[in-house]
């Protein structure tokens, strides 16, 4: 059963899902990023009605599993809109990485040293400049490195969209096993092809923490 | 030299600041004289940053009022409208002790960003100016670096370079040295030096009694929020009224 | 059928699953902490094939989903002859991942205690496990609870997962309510509300522990 041929396979196969995990992770990452500026922007307004709605999304978010909100989306919604199964994943997954950079964003503004602040309000800047000219660049910097690290845990959760039906690199690894593959052989070549991404992602992510703590100053 | 007949630049009018039912300035009053140097000294705690702050609403006063030239700043001093507070400041230039230069910028964006953001200049009028405001403090090789790879006293004197490149009709310094090595912290204060004697308008706050002996005007010397103790530096510093003074200035020396 | 109209029926169903969720927490804790802090120590152990071996297993686990452990563990470890429960492949598997996750932690505690620490115990005559054991572990545990106490949260939420082998925690309740009466919706919106209440209370009292630590 264990021949050559036989591992070779399993290669080919579970490797195809590795295009799907890919593009599940880039998507939620990418357009969760764009989501959260506004969110986070919202989320640090002195406003109270501002502020509040924004905290709701992140929290409320954050705090529900996401198997749990792949399953609201692909089957509690399937009786109003039906989704196919990545369309389902990629809502849901970007929903959550929204929430999580959010959250990481908002850190990052918070953590810009107020003295950048003062320095820019004594220079007779507007609000809208100090905000965009002065905090904004430093805040994406300190933002950084969290989200990268960030993306690690995006990619490993991208896995989860396999139990909603999304053919990625878990789904042929468990479509092979029923298919009488040997399991310990297939979910470690599973795991393998999650390792070639995230390893490097996650070297990615402290290579970039180091490059920013020379530019920042933090809080 | 006196002021006595010189315009007066800025009124400040009982100016209160209370933070959280905490009294930190309890209605001072001072007017400055176009060109003046005036010395702002005192214990630490005593309110110096909070009222020098008052004075470019970086904090808001809790009562009292701010005019310059002869002109109120605010309509209503307890709500600033935004125009208000943008020419305040616009007016008036401050350097603070941790200098707080962007980090994210070069030396010579430092400079040039408020000047363009604000509309004063040019992007190369703002740079022109930028580069001769940083050979005046001495810094026009840095004018490419970071501000992280200048050292302390560089990037204070940027800081003033910065701080000028607004036109200010008045410098607000809130211990622009006690953040340097002292050799370092003297080339900060040739450049107010400096500048003093250019007829600069400024407010220093500092515990460099030597310095405000020789170059300021008059000494202010704040206490408990209020002011204790004002005049000429030979005033305060040989014949002082309050028994108070001289024992903050003995224990300044003894340091 | 309206939004939510039967939730007084399933409550208890979904309240019973709760509970297996936090049984799994419970468990995931006990073993999973315990492994985090022998992996830290094993991290900068002296011998440095123990240190390379202990990063290498702390690496992996952080760096693969969740779900391949548990999919491995439940259906791998019966193949090489281990048979166990549902409920204690799910236990095994966060373990093993809490454990690489949570080394992190201690290892950034235990190596924030500054060289002087260790220098002033060893000045003091006391042998090195002495001085590691009743000087630097201490104050290393002292930074470590605010940290751990979010690892719990999340270790809660991936219970969840429980569901792809079918134990029968909060989520896995839910589904099958959501079968029978084809009303996925409701009941799943039901258990998320759970969740998201249990995550977002317990995430409060965290944020206050770990502020008055540091006061
Ligand atoms: N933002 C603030 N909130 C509450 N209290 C403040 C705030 N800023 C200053 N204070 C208080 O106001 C008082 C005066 O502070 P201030 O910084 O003006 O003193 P200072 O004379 O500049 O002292 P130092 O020489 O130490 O700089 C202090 O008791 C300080 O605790
Ligand atoms: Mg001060």
């Amino acid at each position: 059963m264990n021949t050559e041929a036989d591992i070779s396979t399993l290669f080919q196969v579970i490797g195809t899902g590795l295009v799907v995990t890919i593009v599940m992770t880039v998507v939620s990452f990418c357009v969760g990023a764009v989501i959260a500026v506004p969110v986070a922007l919202m989320r640090t307004s002195r406003t109270w009605l501002v502020r509040a709605p924004a905290t709701a999304f992140i929290d409320v978010v954050r705090g529900i599993p996401t198997l749990v909100w792949l399953l609201i989306i692909f089957y509690g919604l399937g009786n109003i809109v039906s989704l196919d199964p990545l369309p389902a994943a990629l809502i849901g997954l970007t929903l959550i990485s929204s929430a999580y950079l959010a959250e990481n964003f908002r850190a990052g503004i918070e953590n810009v040293h107020t003295g950048q602040k003062e320095a820019a309000a004594a220079l007779g800047l507007s609000s809208a400049h100090q905000f965009w000219r002065v905090i904004a660049p430093q805040a994406v910097n300190i933002a950084m490195p969290p989200s990268a690290s960030y993306a690690v845990a995006l990619l490993k959760d991208t896995a989860i969209a396999a139990i909603i039906g999304v053919t990625d690199i878990i789904f042929f690894a468990q479509q092979e096993v029923a298919r009488g593959a040997p399991a310990v052989t297939a979910f470690l070549i599973a795991g393998g092809f999650y390792l070639i991404v995230s390893v490097p992602l996650s070297y990615f992510s402290r290579f970039v923490d180091h490059k920013i703590r020379e530019k920042v100053v933090v809080v | 030299m006196t002021f006595d007949n010189a315009r007066i630049l800025l009124q400040a009018d009982s100016i209160e600041k209370t933070f959280r039912g905490n009294r930190v300035l309890d209605g001072i009053s001072m007017d400055v004289h176009a060109g003046e140097v005036i010395a702002l000294i005192g214990p630490s705690g005593a309110g110096k940053s909070t009222f020098l702050r008052c004075l470019n609403y970086l904090e808001q006063p809790t009562g009292g009022s701010l005019s310059l030239d002869g002109e109120p700043v605010f309509a209503d001093p307890l709500k600033p409208a935004k125009s208000e507070l943008l020419s305040l400041r616009r007016r008036v230039g401050m350097v603070f002790q941790t200098f707080n230069l962007f980090p994210h910028l070069s030396v010579i964006e430092n400079i040039t960003m408020a000047q363009r953001l604000n509309g004063l200049r040019s992007r190369a009028d703002a740079e022109d100016y930028a580069l001769q405001l940083l050979t005046q403090v001495g810094v026009q090789q840095k004018a490419k670096a970071r501000p992280s790879e200048c050292s302390g006293g560089q990037q204070q004197r940027i800081a003033i370079a910065r701080a000028l490149s607004q036109d200010p009709e008045l410098m607000l310094f809130d211990e622009p040295t006690s953040a340097l090595d002292p050799e370092v912290g003297n080339d900060v204060l040739k450049v107010m030096r400096d500048l003093a004697e250019a007829g600069t308008t400024m407010i220093v706050v500092t515990h460099e009694m030597r310095f405000a002996e020789r170059v300021a005007d008059r000494v202010l010397l704040l206490d408990e929020g209020h002011i204790l103790e004002e005049g000429s530096p030979a005033r305060v510093f040989r014949h002082p009224e309050h028994e108070r003074t001289s024992r903050f200035l003995q224990a300044v020396l003894d340091r | 059928m309206t939004f939510l109209e039967n939730w007084a029926e399933w409550l208890p169903h979904l309240l019973q699953g709760l509970g297996t969720s936090l049984l799994l927490t419970l468990c995931v804790a006990g073993i999973g902490f315990p492994l985090g802090l022998a992996l830290a120590l094993l991290s900068i152990a002296p011998v440095r094939i123990v240190r390379v071996l202990s990063i290498a297993f702390i690496e992996v686990f952080r760096g693969i989903p969740l779900l391949v452990v548990i999919f491995f563990a439940y259906f791998g470890f019966p193949d090489i002859g281990l048979v166990i429960s549902a409920f204690a492949t799910i236990v095994v598997a966060h373990s093993l991942n809490l454990g690489a996750y949570s080394s992190e932690v201690f290892r950034a505690g235990i190596l924030h205690v500054g060289a002087g620490q260790r220098e002033a115990a060893s000045s003091l005559g006391l042998t090195p496990w002495h001085a590691f054991s009743r000087v630097v572990l201490p104050q290393a545990l002292r930074a470590v609870p605010g940290p751990l106490m979010s690892f719990l949260i999340m270790v809660f939420q991936s219970t969840s997962l429980a569901f792809a082998i079918g134990v029968g925690e909060m989520t896995s309740q839910a589904f099958s309510i959501g079968s029978m009466t084809f009303d996925y919706l409701s009941v799943l919106v039901l258990a998320g509300i759970i969740y998201a209440v249990l995550c977002i209370a317990s995430a409060r009292i965290v944020a206050r522990f770990e502020a008055k630590m540091r006061a």
